[in-house]
């Protein structure tokens, strides 16, 4: 136990890049959300029945910047949903794979959300699939896949998870 | 509110005499509204049934609460809409395109199998076994050329004949079933099938007519717009719902709340209540159609801006407006096609995003509802691009479909108050019934219940 593990620093960065990344969405920080990701990111949401058989149609699909604003400006100004909160919680975070300027990430989550007028309830689980690349910014994600296993949304999905 | 609501009856029954509807009788303000008393089970179940039922448009007794909060009425409902003559979406026949492939799903509450056999036949089954009960298939989709009960192995065929029982002749000095039991008086219920244009439905009723029959010929050929060419699945998405069903069903016959409530429709041209319009519905009252058509030339955001209509917000800009591409794939590129097939199948087109929506009623206050996506065989790589992006707007997340389900729970909240209550005023567009192109109206819903209510018994 002397010595450190090498990817402990790394290990480090992408835990303060998910905590950015929650308190995000949990402290209603949409706007400040889509600098997590490069300008031309993507991040797609699909769930585990459709991505099991390689069913590729998105809940969201969202692949720059611009539609990650307007998904925000849309739930701000545009759609009509019960006012809510989420708490993310993020566990086995691992590096699946080093590349030259890239990263793959996998760990798994779960969301519980409290409506604004009621219990808390676990609202989703699933996995995060991710590609992260070092910017000046810090580490940012190229790609998130989220796979959600809760086969069913509760009611609707207004905020990404 | 009640002298309105009954001073438009007068008037709804005046307009009616001049119509095809002529039977109905005249309501005055004078006719006492009675309330009869059925009794199913355990259940009293309270309704406003009066004479005035006859008339199919008679929204105001019709749409009492009970019909979202009463169990007795749900289970109504199962036995003589979903279990009875009536036609229910079960897959996409591309869901099924193996021999062998299957997909576990519902008619109303009653799970069921459809399957492809290996003579490349459409079969489906109800999805218990003739043993104990218990469900057959547990997967929700698969490929299998045996079904086995896990409970006691009881193993059918493709088709749901019962083909092995375990230890039927006994073992050793231990006797097995009895000598006269019979495999196949011990299949699994068969489930009639039919199929159109790459969609493959399924009846539980012993005797309902044919599928195209009971679509009729007002909306086949709606029908066969979208299904004129193999389609592919592309996939599905779920949710939950804690309300009735029928709201839904309500939901998605209104054309009235699109714009209004949907402020994305509107501000992005996707939906506008000037658009050109249809609003059809076939004579039975069951089936109907809302399609909407950008004009040419239109001037619809300065007339929503005079008129001070909230949900048109010229701030609301996007930034990345690739989402709302059209790629014209249709002789009418019309911007919404909501085709409400009863009672449980939504068959969507908004812009180039194409769906199947199956409605399944849990409970007398919750429902599934299922997005079944699709595109068509030969789309090329940008038009199958282009049907993932625009999936942004429609489903559980969908930028003009999430506030749907929102609205049904807050009419199942609000009604659940109050289940012998007043319910409703359903009198939008009330004056111009059989003007099928206004989208200001819920003459499809005031029909709705007026199938509803037949195939109910309460005629």
């Amino acid at each position: 136990m002397s010595t450190l593990p090498d990817d402990l620093l790394l290990y480090f960065r992408i835990d303060r890049l998910f905590a950015d990344y929650c308190a995000c969405l949990d402290e209603d920080r949409l706007e400040d959300w889509p600098n997590l990701f490069v300008a031309n990111g993507l991040y797609r949401m699909v769930s585990r029945e459709n991505h099991a058989h390689g069913y590729q149609i998105p809940l969201l699909l969202l692949d720059s910047h611009g539609m990650m604003l307007d998904r925000v400006h849309s739930l701000r100004h545009a759609n009509i949903y019960q006012a809510h909160r989420y708490r993310h919680a993020i566990s086995g975070v691992r590096i699946t794979a080093k590349g030259d300027d890239a990263i793959e990430v996998a760990s798994s989550y779960i969301v519980v959300q409290t409506l604004n007028d009621s219990f808390t309830e676990v609202y989703q689980a699933g996995s995060y699939y991710d590609t992260l690349v070092d910017t000046p910014e810090g580490l940012r994600f190229r790609q998130r896949l989220v796979i959600y296993d809760t086969a069913r949304v509760k009611t609707l999905l207004a905020t990404p998870v | 509110m009640k002298n309105i609501r009954l001073a438009t009856c007068s008037l709804f029954a005046f307009l009616m005499l001049h119509t095809s509807y002529a039977q109905a009788p005249v309501i005055t303000a004078a006719t006492p509204v009675a309330t009869t008393v059925e009794r199913w089970g355990k259940f009293e179940v309270q309704l406003s049934i009066t004479a005035n039922w006859t008339n199919p448009y008679d929204y105001d007794e019709i749409r009492v609460n009970a019909v979202f909060t009463d169990p007795a009425i749900f289970e109504r409902e199962q036995a003589r809409i979903f279990r009875g003559p009536t036609w229910h979406f079960l897959a996409l026949d591309d869901e099924i395109s193996k021999p062998g492939d299957f997909k576990s799903t519902f008619i109303g509450t009653t799970p069921v199998v459809v399957t492809r056999t290996k003579d490349d036949q459409l079969k489906a089954w109800v999805n218990r076994c003739a043993h104990r009960g218990a469900l057959v298939c547990r997967q929700p989709r698969g490929n299998a050329r045996v079904h086995t009960c896990v409970y006691h192995q009881w193993a059918y065929d493709q088709e749901g004949r019962l083909r092995g029982v375990p230890f039927r002749g006994g073992l050793n000095a231990q006797t097995g079933m009895p000598e006269d039991f019979s495999l196949e008086a011990n299949s699994l219920t068969p489930v009639r099938v039919a199929a159109r244009g790459g969609l493959v439905f399924g009846t539980l009723g012993a005797g309902t007519e044919s599928l195209e029959d009971y679509l009729g010929p007002l909306m086949l050929p709606w029908i066969d717009r979208i299904f004129h060419q193999p389609v592919e699945y592309l996939g599905c998405t779920r949710q939950y719902a804690k309300s009735n069903w029928k709201l839904y069903y309500e939901n998605v016959k209104d054309p009235y709340h699109a714009s209004l409530l949907h402020l994305f429709h509107t501000t992005f041209n996707i939906y506008r209540s000037n658009m050109q319009g249809r609003t059809i519905v076939d004579p039975r009252g069951l089936h109907s159609i809302i399609t909407t058509t950008p004009r040419e030339n239109d001037n619809t955001a300065a007339a929503y801006k005079a008129a001070g209509i909230q949900t048109y917000q010229e701030k609301v800009k996007l930034n990345d407006a690739s989402m709302l591409r059209v790629r014209p794939e249709f002789a009418e590129q019309t911007s919404n096609n909501i085709h409400t097939l009863f009672p449980s199948t939504v068959i969507q087109q908004i812009h180039n995003t194409l769906a199947v929506r199956q409605v399944l009623p849990k409970a007398v206050d919750e429902f599934e509802l299922v997005f079944h996506f699709f595109g068509y065989r030969d789309d090329d790589p940008d038009l199958r691009a282009l049907r993932y992006r625009q999936a942004n707007l429609a489903g559980p997340a969908g930028y003009i479909s999430m506030e749907d389900t929102e609205a049904t729970e807050l009419v199942q909240r609000g009604v659940s108050a109050s289940p012998h209550g007043d319910a409703s005023y359903l009198g939008m567009g009330d004056e111009a019934r059989d003007r099928q192109t206004s989208l200001i109206t819920e003459h499809m819903i005031r029909s709705f219940w007026g199938g509803y209510r037949g195939l109910m018994g309460w005629a």
